[in-house]
């Protein structure tokens, strides 16, 4: 708690100080204008950034675009001395040396999303950008102030516009026009550079006119998007690959109950502004009430994410979003590194005849979860529902305070997993909360989990979408949900609720993320690797172990370029603490309950190695990291667990070859 | 630029012409003639006097009524005279005493007039019931033992400790009768005990030894052997010291005083009446069982027998004390009755209690305020914003007569209302970034402040949607304290004193050492705030409020405390309670914060306190002041008024801006703030308008609106807020520095502000050299610039700037000076910016009036 409040107190009286520049050894993108393209086009896009010297291609992840550099300059005094200079989130500012520009090939047949791209140097590749496909046309932002309502410019929806925040405080005015009743969306994304924080994301706020008796041309605001909570779902790209932030996907639905001209303005939080800070907004009409996607999708996700629950460490909003897929079960069997005994029977509650079993589950079976609704009333003990193991229930909280009983049959040792997703409205603005009840309605376990952080004396709690339990005695069991306040429900407060038997499997797989003394150094090291002839670098790779999956882990890395090579090396001393999970526990003390709600870690170095003959090509490749779980002497099937970036490269001129940078 | 010093001749003569042509000085002077006044009529107090048992002695009033106005009180001119003297006895002050079963009449004459009372004694030798907390509490509250200096302190005084005005019975019974050495934060005695009274040698009780110091006594003599209170507490003692006897306890319900009000002259002495109403309907007078002090002993002190005396003239309240009540009378003194007060035409029920308070204290009123004054002020109150020059002509110029209400109306709509009020009640509220933990929380929190502001949100709806706010919605983030569950001890005064304006904290460690609130009111109260908590996404924002039926887990340390409501001296779980003991149950799918909130909305303070604070913001001082500080000892000025005004807040919805139009189109609100010489001294009637100075922001906002040249906020994370955005518009104020806002008593949120309105020596070094007035005035594209572009006149100038910063014409006088002035300057543009500085760093700028 004192931490907190000298922490906030700082945060009130001081600028996050810079803690001195940053020794960029590899190159680095900061920003780049404009922000994206529509399919079919060619554009130029400006980048700056440092160590930029001799770039010579650009590589897009996804390979659908290409791109020609057009221009690379040094820059001669990229801030002045008095000038705040842009800073990465931990504080240590980075400085621009160069500018490039490069023209953008977009084919009409390009994915729509983000699609990212490195720079490619003799220092090796440089960190992502994105560059944001789009199947409308652009519009630039008007050369002339528009900072003001009444000095605004004019758009006919839909539309979509490149623009930028040029200086501190500025917000960018924009008019149009809608009929009675229509309904919009309004999507914003900034330049992801490593010198924004997240405050510093552009967001949108609308207004209408509201002429006073002081002023004739004045606007009040309508709407604001949230500041806090926009981001996307299932976008580890952001924090993981480039800027080690999480990205913040600003957006606003709105109806229009008056037709009229109304007013929007671009701006950011904090009411930062420079002239690298690039931002693209997309007006459309919103066409039905299914979600549709906003400024920042990935147009080439990595397969090789998965996500299995929140990280102790840094938890994701959008895990409650994740699909529970009918093949649920199958997917798990897949990671579990043992087949599915063919001919096993369903292992429904009332034919769960093996006590104990975790995996007694036939594929066919494991292939199918139907879900079945929830039938109101059921919300008193005396009238519950019914689920079986495994079964899939959809349901919702239809008003504040409802609850949502289901019971069912369980024999004694049966190790069970209670999964949720709400498709609707995910936490925070729905938080389900979910209790397994004993005959007498004790609670026995919940999907809150808590923790230990800041000095020890502050009790952390999240809501779990996996809460996994041993069943002691034989019985009959009820599972309740709710939300975790009693003043929020309706229709969109839907959620699924898998109950099923745990199924041991390889969880997710986690390159070098977590708590550490650097965060910065990790991300930059797990963001790509460029390696020299004769030079080796390390990666540690966590490995998570659910529902008590207790065979090896085997880490291999496909498409290795000639001359190059992967060992399993010892861990890493911090390890430990990124094992952990937790940052504190006060010694003795042991209240709260992973074994519900948090899986084994295991963590293994990884060594790659570039013999001093290695070819230096140029290109840059993805190295595959494969994770193939061994349970029993036999092992599984590989799955992917993630790529690198890779580019063999020369020594710097002038330097020596580093031979660890940890 | 560099910041430049107007220390040259011409902006020393206008500042020195300002303030003398400026509205200090415009004083209008009245004359009242002193003449003697004639008694008009007679009364006894009270008219039916009933002596029993219970009652056995009564002090009666002879009240003469006087052509000035005034009441007198001629008790001691020994005009009582008894038509039965077997019946009861009378004093020559006034005290009637039982003497036998009978009736009688009570009579008094004098120049003319003549008043009766009568009289009936039953049973005068019965035993009274008894009642611990009144028979002997009463002696220990006349006598000053259980007074907060004393026994009833904090910590007690020598381990010996009582209850503040016998307010808990039980626990001074235990004390006493018991013994023992009171601690603190605990329940157990922390010596031997030993009983402060001795049952088998009555004399040698430490109760009697002590006061009387026959033993070392470190509060004095307070009794001596020969007192009627010795002896009562002798008899209790040897009657075995019971709680209670046979019969049980009769609780003394309410105290009533007469005179409520009362206004002296400069001689005046009055006799006070206390009253008890005791459970079972009867009635006791107190008047020499009580204890009394004066607000102000230099406007009237009061003897332990309740005689008040003038001193000076001024306004007061006298605070009586007994048997577990505290009530409070108020008394004005005035110097030389007026002999003719007319009321001004009334313009709703608010001018009805004022200005019958101003006659029945012989104030007169100033005259209603001229058209540009009103506008100034109306348009600082309801919006924080200067009218623009424009509008000032146009309203000045207009001859409808309902332009008044008119404009009342047009400004309650405007969004410049709905800024101001945001920031009102964002300070109110403690929307700050450093209150809550963070900026996103800052920020959600203040748009939920502007949402209802801008929907005009029923003030009971906002009260209900903070107290239980649950989730990640804005109204929650109050229950952040630095980013985690604020602590019930911590959250639970401050919702009492923004809605209810009572100030518990001091009830947390023990029983309020001042007021009548316990320790076990405290902590019912806090438990209802003992099960919030938190999920925490990713600390951007995204905390999830919620009442955890199992509370929150162990924790470690300095927050302990806060895991589930343990009682700090019982060291027992406290079940959520209302003031008057009542529980609720709580646990399972209970939400107690509903329950509460529920409690506190329909209480009859919740719109006395809403009332008095809005009244408070539009007059500079609230009916009660400060406006969150009810209590006893601090009652309101118009206790009517306050009533009214918290029905008709009821009877309209808890409407802010009902409230307001309310209180604005009075024409308490609308008098002139120049005071005539007859009401110059009163600064708690509302005789005139008290000018009070601008808020920071509103004050920065001004100037900024007068030189035309916005501020710039720059924020801590290397951003600004977005050009011409004011101070008071301001999302998250505290993440945006200023020394003007610092200097000139921004409040800094972490707790309720209390905004110190004294100026600094900090302030006049601003107006010298600091880059607010200096910088503006003269910035390119600024007011005085776009004056200098379009070549403007002298005279243009002067009225223009006139407009702008003073919301007025210049007098003709001062037209034809400033110009005289400015005329003797080569520098025109240097002279300009002489007058727009002196005008900025005027006292008729700097105050609303």
């Amino acid at each position: 708690m004192l931490l907190k409040m000298i922490a906030a107190a700082l945060c009130l009286v001081a600028p996050l100080s810079a803690q001195g520049a940053e020794t960029v050894t590899e190159p680095k993108l900061l920003s780049h204008f404009p922000i994206g393209g529509q399919q079919g086009t060619t554009f130029k896009v400006e980048i700056s950034g440092a160590a930029l010297q001799g770039a010579h291609a650009v590589w897009f992840e996804g390979g659908e675009l290409s791109a020609s550099i057009l221009k690379l300059e040094k820059l001669q005094d990229a801030y002045k001395e008095d000038e705040k200079k842009p800073e990465d989130y931990l504080g240590k500012a980075v400085k621009a040396d160069h500018q490039a520009v490069f023209e953008v090939r977009v084919p009409k047949s390009a994915s729509l999303g983000l699609h990212l791209f490195r720079l490619v140097t003799p220092r090796g590749l440089s960190n992502a950008l994105g560059l944001q496909v789009v199947s409308e046309p652009i519009i630039s932002e008007t050369a002339r102030p528009h900072q003001t309502a009444a000095a605004s410019q004019y758009l006919s929806v839909p539309a979509v516009v490149n623009g930028r925040l040029s200086e501190k405080g500025q917000r960018d005015f924009y008019a149009f026009r809608v009929p009675q009743g229509e309904e919009l969306l309004f999507s914003v994304r900034s330049d992801l550079g490593p010198s924004r924080t997240y405050q510093a994301q552009a967001g949108i706020t609308l207004y209408r006119s509201s002429a006073s008796w002081f002023d004739p041309n004045r606007v009040v605001r309508m709407v604001v998007d949230d500041p806090a909570l926009s981001w996307e779902p299932f976008h580890r790209y952001e924090r993981t690959r480039s800027t080690g932030r999480f990205a913040l996907f600003r957006h606003v639905s709105h109806r229009f109950e008056s037709p009229g001209r109304y007013f929007l303005s671009v701006g950011t939080f904090t009411g930062a502004g420079d002239p690298n800070h690039g931002y693209q907004l997309r007006i459309v009409r919103r066409q039905s009430t299914a979600p549709q996607p906003v400024l920042g999708k990935l147009a080439h996700p990595d397969q090789g994410d998965w996500l299995e629950r929140d990280s102790a460490t840094l938890r994701q909003l959008g895990s409650f979003q994740r699909p529970l897929e009918r093949n649920r079960l199958a997917l798990l069997h897949q990671r579990s590194g043992k087949a599915p005994a063919i001919g096993e029977l369903s292992a429904s509650t009332e034919s769960a005849s093996t006590e104990g079993s975790s995996s007694s589950l036939s594929a066919t079976h494991a292939s199918r979860l139907d879900p079945t609704s929830e039938v109101e009333p059921n919300n008193s003990l005396d009238r519950p529902g019914t689920v079986k193991i495994p079964g899939l229930i959809e349901g919702r909280i239809q008003t504040p305070g409802d609850i949502d009983l289901f019971r069912f049959r369980a024999a004694a040792g049966q190790k069970l997993a209670f999964e949720i997703e709400t498709p609707g409205v995910s936490p925070p603005h729905f938080n389900p909360w979910l209790k397994l009840l004993d005959e007498g309605g004790n609670e026995l376990v919940s999907n809150i989990y808590m923790e230990y952080g800041g000095d020890g004396d502050d009790v952390n709690k999240t809501v779990e979408r996996k809460t996994i339990v041993t069943i002691e005695k034989a019985g009959s069991y009820t599972l309740q949900i709710r939300d975790l306040t009693s003043v929020q429900g309706g229709p969109r407060f839907r959620y699924r609720l898998l109950a099923r038997p745990q199924v041991p499997h390889l969880g997710r797989v986690e390159i070098s993320l977590g708590v550490t003394p650097s965060l910065s150094t990790l991300i930059d090291k797990t963001d790509r690797i460029n390696l020299e002839a004769g030079q080796a670098k390390e990666m540690v790779v966590v490995c998570e172990k659910e529902e008590g999956f207790e065979g090896n882990v085997v880490l291999t890395v496909d498409n290795l370029p000639p001359g190059v090579q992967a060992w399993v090396s010892t861990a890493a001393g911090w390890t430990e603490t990124l094992m952990r999970g937790i940052q504190y526990r006060p010694l003795g003390v042991e209240v709260v309950s992973p074994r519900h709600h948090r899986p084994q870690r295991s963590a293994t170095t990884l060594v790659f190695w570039a013999s001093p003959g290695v070819p230096i090509t140029g290109a840059p490749r993805f190295l595959q990291l494969m994770a193939r779980p061994v349970v029993d002497g036999r092992a599984g099937p590989a799955v992917p667990a993630g790529r690198i970036p890779f580019l063999a490269v020369g020594p710097p001129e002038g330097t020596q070859v580093m031979t660890s940078r940890r | 630029m560099v910041p430049r010093l107007p220390n040259h001749s011409i902006a020393k003569i206008l500042a020195i012409f300002l303030i003398f042509l400026g509205w200090d000085s415009r004083l209008a002077h009245g004359q009242e003639d002193a003449v003697s006044p004639a008694l008009l009529s007679l009364r006894i107090v009270p008219e039916d006097i009933h002596l029993s048992g219970l009652n056995p002695s009564q002090q009666v009033l002879l009240l003469g009524r006087y052509s000035d106005g005034l009441e007198r009180d001629l008790t001691g001119s020994s005009l009582l005279l008894l038509d039965s003297a077997e019946v009861a006895a009378i004093e020559e002050k006034g005290r009637l005493t039982a003497l036998a079963e009978g009736n009688a009449t009570l009579h008094a004459q004098m120049a003319n007039q003549s008043a009766t009372a009568s009289l009936t004694v039953q049973s005068p030798t019965a035993p009274p019931p008894f009642s611990f907390q009144h028979d002997i509490g009463g002696i220990l509250t006349k006598r000053g033992c259980n007074d907060s200096s004393c026994h009833a302190g904090v910590k007690g005084r020598g381990g010996f400790k009582l209850s503040l005005n016998a307010l808990d019975p039980r626990e001074d019974y235990r004390w006493i009768v018991k013994g023992g050495t009171y601690q603190v934060m605990s329940m157990e005695s922390a010596g031997p005990e030993t009983p402060r009274v001795d049952l088998s040698q009555p004399e040698n009780s430490l109760l009697l030894r002590k006061p009387t110091l026959l033993l070392p006594h470190g509060g004095g003599e307070r009794l001596t052997a020969e007192s009627s209170d010795y002896h009562t507490l002798l008899g209790w003692i040897q009657a075995g010291a019971p709680y209670e006897r046979k019969e049980p306890e009769v609780v003394v319900e309410r105290l009533t005083l007469f005179p409520e009000e009362r206004v002296l002259d400069a001689r005046g002495i009055h006799q006070v009446l206390v009253t008890a109403h005791l459970a079972d309907g009867r009635t006791r007078d107190l008047t020499h069982r009580a204890s009394y002090q004066s607000g102000n002993e230099e406007v009237v002190t009061v003897t332990d027998s309740g005689r008040v005396q003038a001193r000076s003239p001024g306004e007061t309240t006298i605070i009586v004390r007994t048997a577990g009540h505290t009530v409070s009378a108020r008394f004005g003194v005035v110097s030389e009755p007026l002999q003719a007060n007319p009321s001004p035409p009334p313009h709703n029920f608010i001018d009805d209690y004022v200005f019958g308070k101003l006659s029945r204290f012989q104030i007169p009123p100033s005259p209603l305020s001229g058209d540009a004054e009103f506008l100034r002020r109306v348009c600082l109150d309801l919006t924080g914003t200067l009218p623009p020059p424009g509008r000032v002509r146009e309203f000045i110029a207009s001859r409808d007569p309902q332009k008044r209400r008119k404009l009342i109306d047009a400004l309650l709509d405007s969004p410049e209302y709905v800024d101001y009020w945001t920031f009102r009640f964002g300070q109110l509220f403690r929307v700050a970034a450093g209150a809550v933990g963070g900026a996103e929380h800052a920020y959600t929190y203040w748009r939920w402040v502007w949402e209802n502001i801008a929907q005009n949100k029923s003030y009971r709806e906002i009260a209900l949607e903070r107290l239980a706010a649950q989730g990640y919605g804005g109204a929650s983030r109050h229950f952040l304290s630095y980013g985690e569950e604020a602590k019930a001890a911590d959250i639970m005064p401050e919702e009492v004193r923004v809605f209810l304006g009572r100030r518990l904290d001091c009830a947390q460690c023990h029983d309020h050492p001042y007021e009548q609130w316990s320790q076990d009111q405290f902590w019912g109260l806090a438990s209802f705030f003992g099960q919030i908590s938190r999920t925490e996404w990713t600390g951007f924002g995204a905390a999830v409020l919620f009442d955890d039926p199992a509370g929150r887990q162990p924790d470690f340390g300095e927050s302990a405390e806060t895991v589930k409501v343990i009682h700090p001296r019982r060291k027992q779980l406290v079940k959520p309670a209302f003031l008057d003991g009542q529980a609720i149950a709580s646990g399972g799918n209970g939400h107690p914060r509903r329950e509460f909130a529920r409690w506190v909305t329909a209480h009859p303070y919740f719109a006395e306190t809403l009332v008095n604070r809005m009244w408070g913001y539009l007059f500079g001082r609230g009916l009660v002041d400060p406006v969150d500080d009810f209590r006893s000892t601090n009652p309101p000025t118009h206790p009517g008024l306050l009533k009214a005004l918290a029905e008709d807040c009821r009877r309209h919805g808890y409407d802010l801006k009902q409230i307001l139009r309310r209180i604005t189109r009075s024409r308490t609100y609308q008098l002139a703030s120049t005071p005539r010489e007859s009401n110059r001294e009163d600064t708690l009637n509302y005789s005139h308008f008290i000018p009070k100075p601008l808020e920071a922001e509103v004050l920065l906002d001004a100037i900024s609106q007068v030189t035309g040249v916005p501020e710039t906020f720059e924020n801590g994370q290397g951003g600004q807020a977005p050009p011409g955005t004011r101070a008071i518009q301001l999302e998250v104020p505290d993440i945006y520095p200023s020394d003007f806002l610092q200097m000139y008593g921004r409040p800094n949120l972490l707790q309720i502000p209390e905004v110190e309105a004294s100026p600094s020596l900090g302030q006049a070094l601003h107006m010298l050299v600091g880059t607010t007035y200096t910088e503006k005035i003269s910035k390119k594209g600024g007011r005085l610039d776009r004056l200098i572009q379009r070549n403007a006149s002298h005279r243009e100038v002067i009225e223009e700037l006139y407009l702008a910063a003073l919301s007025r014409l210049p007098s003709p006088r001062e037209v034809a000076e400033l110009e005289s002035v400015l005329s003797t300057s080569s520098d025109k543009k240097r002279a300009w910016e002489d007058l727009i500085w002196s005008l900025i760093t005027s006292r008729e700028f700097a105050f609303n009036h």
